[in-house]
């Protein structure tokens, strides 16, 4: 569903990805772990389209459409939902407002039709209980004055509403205590399927022990340099990242 | 005719208003009207205004038409005001000419000089206890004639009304003046909005006993220019003002809100919010001064002006200003002029709104924030008002609406 390919990402004139690769098909969940400074970040916000990621070489295509070429609101019509690390506040709109606005203008960029009023609210009302965001919280502003934990279940409540063909969550654990991190984690699960992907950007392996993935992939200064299954995600836990970078300069001498 | 001329012609005014007309026609001689060097009309030219006819409208320019019954509404045209007496026994309506009142009223400066100058008769409007439904003053502005609506508002003690002033039509020049005294424990809301795309140069002059309340949010949507002086003097221990407002400039718009608190007592306080965008040509204006004199100690002042500044070809002046004479002050003051912020306008985009759709949402945020303040009589139906007065001023605006019909 997801391929990436040699992929080069530039912040302000830095290069960051070097040449990333990676197939994620449809039905898997895939992790990304990483040192501080691999590149975790910069690639979640590359496929997202946002301004100042320049990509410099390398394809990225999503069910066989170039998402490159396409506009930040493009990829979301097109099944590409960013859960972010650091959720924005919005004063002034409340959340349902915003999650209307969005599905709305997504489903008319597919051409169908707006969810009526009382469609919205049956659905946000049901997956609002998916993450145990409370209801009045859907009235509420943007994330505005939200607790870390409330604006990390409100990004998967947006998910959940959304219902993308390819999710890439962003450290959606950090600053997550453990009963937040597992209802969040519970959130994610119930919308695993046969026609979904995620890719789950992660700087511990503890969320990995809530959201089990199909392979886990280790992402050191902008490249992948390993993949394996989720017992890759334990013995970098237990070893830490230096055995993979050595690999990753051995590979690079070799 | 000139200012001169004007006030040489103007009638004597005869019983308790004659002492006013008096005082305002020598302040004016000696100070004439305001210019582009005096400091507090420096970005706003008066020089077409002063030149032409300042005479007021002759009396058959008042409303023709009676208020609509079952509100209380003064309706006032080409300065000249017609009302119903109120059902409620909680509000008396009045004629400033027949002596109610007249110990309030002051001259005041420039533009509101002219008013205490020339007005024909205004109205007063004097509360007890909690008047249940909202007061409006509606006034019409028409061309071709000067206009000098005045008003004054009295609440007793521990009376509460909501006011709701609303400027429309198309002036040629309004100077109108509205004076509010609040008694001990009153508390007034008062909305006002701007939307006469003519001239129309607003003096609010409020004066607060102890523990009163006043909640002001002004709505500035036109106005060519659209000026006002928003003045409140905290003399009472306790009273408090709360001053929102809420502009927005397009095309060959200017609005310009020069607002003053003076704290005299101790334990008042004060916070401005002014919101607004610019974009076009036109041009926004925000003067905040907050004064804290001598004895007023334990006082809170508060001043905040952000602005969004969308095309290059569009200005903004903002100058918040606090002036502290005491130790004991909780104070803060700040002003920003800038573009949306860009995280908020990623995130918005990455759900799926392209970056216009984006763009009007987080707009209508910014500014929608200070519509949601709005409380008293009547609260939610004022602030849907308020809500659609705002969509219709911003693009996009009707989508926007529709978005949250029916969400609840």
């Amino acid at each position: 569903m997801l391929s990436i390919h040699d992929l080069h990402v530039s912040v302000g004139g830095t290069p960051i990805l070097k040449g990333l690769t990676l197939e994620l098909p449809a039905g898997q969940v895939h992790a990304v772990m990483g040192p501080n400074g691999a590149g975790k970040s910069t690639l979640s916000y590359a496929l997202g389209g946002r301004p100042g990621y320049e990509v410099t070489a390398g394809s990225v295509t999503l069910d066989g459409q170039d998402l490159l070429a396409m506009d930040v609101d493009e990829r979301a019509a097109a099944g590409l939902f960013l859960g972010f690390q650091y959720p924005v506040a919005i004063p002034g709109v409340s959340n349902l407002h915003f999650i209307r606005a969005a599905l709305n203008a997504q489903r008319k960029a597919r051409g169908e039709a707006e969810l009526s009023a009382a469609d919205l609210m049956r659905r946000a009302r049901e997956k609002a209980k998916l993450v145990e965001l409370p209801a009045e919280l859907l009235k509420r502003a943007v994330n505005d004055g939200f607790s870390g934990g409330e604006k990390k279940r409100n990004e998967i409540f947006q998910m959940a509403m959304i219902e993308p063909r390819l999710a890439i969550l962003d450290e959606t654990d950090s600053g997550l205590d453990i009963d937040a991190l597992r209802v969040v984690a519970g959130g994610v699960n119930a919308l695993r399927g046969p026609d979904r992907a995620m890719l789950v950007i992660t700087h511990y392996q503890r969320l990995l022990d809530h959201i089990v993935p199909d392979v886990v992939h280790v992402l050191v200064d902008g490249r992948i340099v390993e993949s394996g299954d989720k017992d890759l995600a334990l013995r970098l836990e237990r070893e830490g990242y230096e055995s993979a970078r050595t690999e990753a300069q051995r590979e690079v001498r070799a | 005719m000139s200012l001169l001329d004007t006030l040489a012609s103007a009638p004597p005014r005869q019983g308790a208003l004659a002492p006013l007309g008096v005082e305002a026609a020598a302040t004016l001689q000696e100070l004439g009207l305001p210019m582009k060097k005096t400091e507090a009309w420096r970005f706003t030219s008066v020089r077409e205004l002063v030149s032409a006819d300042l005479a007021p409208a002759p009396l058959e320019l008042a409303p023709t038409a009676a208020p609509p019954s079952g509100h209380d509404v003064v309706s006032f045209r080409g300065g000249h005001a017609r009302f119903v007496a109120p059902g409620a026994t909680t509000l008396v309506l009045g004629r400033l000419g027949d002596g109610a009142g007249s110990e309030h009223l002051r001259v005041g400066a420039a533009f509101a000089a002219l008013n205490s100058a020339l007005f024909a008769d205004g109205v007063v409007a004097r509360v007890t206890g909690a008047h249940e439904s909202p007061l409006f003053f509606d006034y019409e502005g028409i061309a071709g004639h000067a206009a000098y609506p005045r008003a004054l508002v009295v609440l007793e003690a521990n009376a509460e009304l909501t006011l709701v002033e609303r400027f429309r039509g198309q002036s040629s020049l309004t100077s109108a003046v509205l004076e509010v005294v609040l008694g001990p424990g009153a508390k007034l809301t008062h909305l006002r909005t701007h939307e006469d795309e003519g001239a129309l140069l607003g003096a609010v002059d409020v004066r607060q006993a102890r523990d009163s309340v006043y909640a002001s949010h002004v709505f500035s949507f036109g106005g060519a220019p659209a000026r006002l002086d928003l003045g409140v003097h905290l003399e009472g221990e306790g009273a408090e003002c709360r001053l929102d407002g809420v502009y927005v400039a397009a095309g060959a718009t200017h609005l310009d809100h020069h607002v003053r608190v003076d704290h005299r007592a101790p334990r008042s306080r004060s916070a401005m919010r002014y919101r607004g965008l610019a974009r076009e040509r036109a041009t926004a204006i925000f003067d905040g001064q907050s004064h804290v004199h001598p004895g007023a100690v334990g006082c809170e002042a508060h001043q905040q002006n952000r602005n969004l500044l969308v095309d290059p070809t569009a200005t903004v002046h903002t100058k918040p200003h606090l002036e502290i004479h005491v130790d004991e002050v909780v104070a803060s003051h700040g002003a920003t002029v800038g573009a949306l912020d860009e995280d908020a306008l990623f995130y918005a985009r990455s759900r799926g709104l392209p970056e216009s759709e984006a763009r009007a949402l987080l707009t209508y945020a910014f500014l929608k924030e200070l519509v949601d303040a709005v409380d008293g009589q009547g609260g939610s139906a004022l602030r849907a008002a308020m809500r659609d007065a705002l969509l219709s001023q911003l693009p996009g605006g009707e989508a926007l609406g529709a978005l949250e019909e029916e969400l609840s």
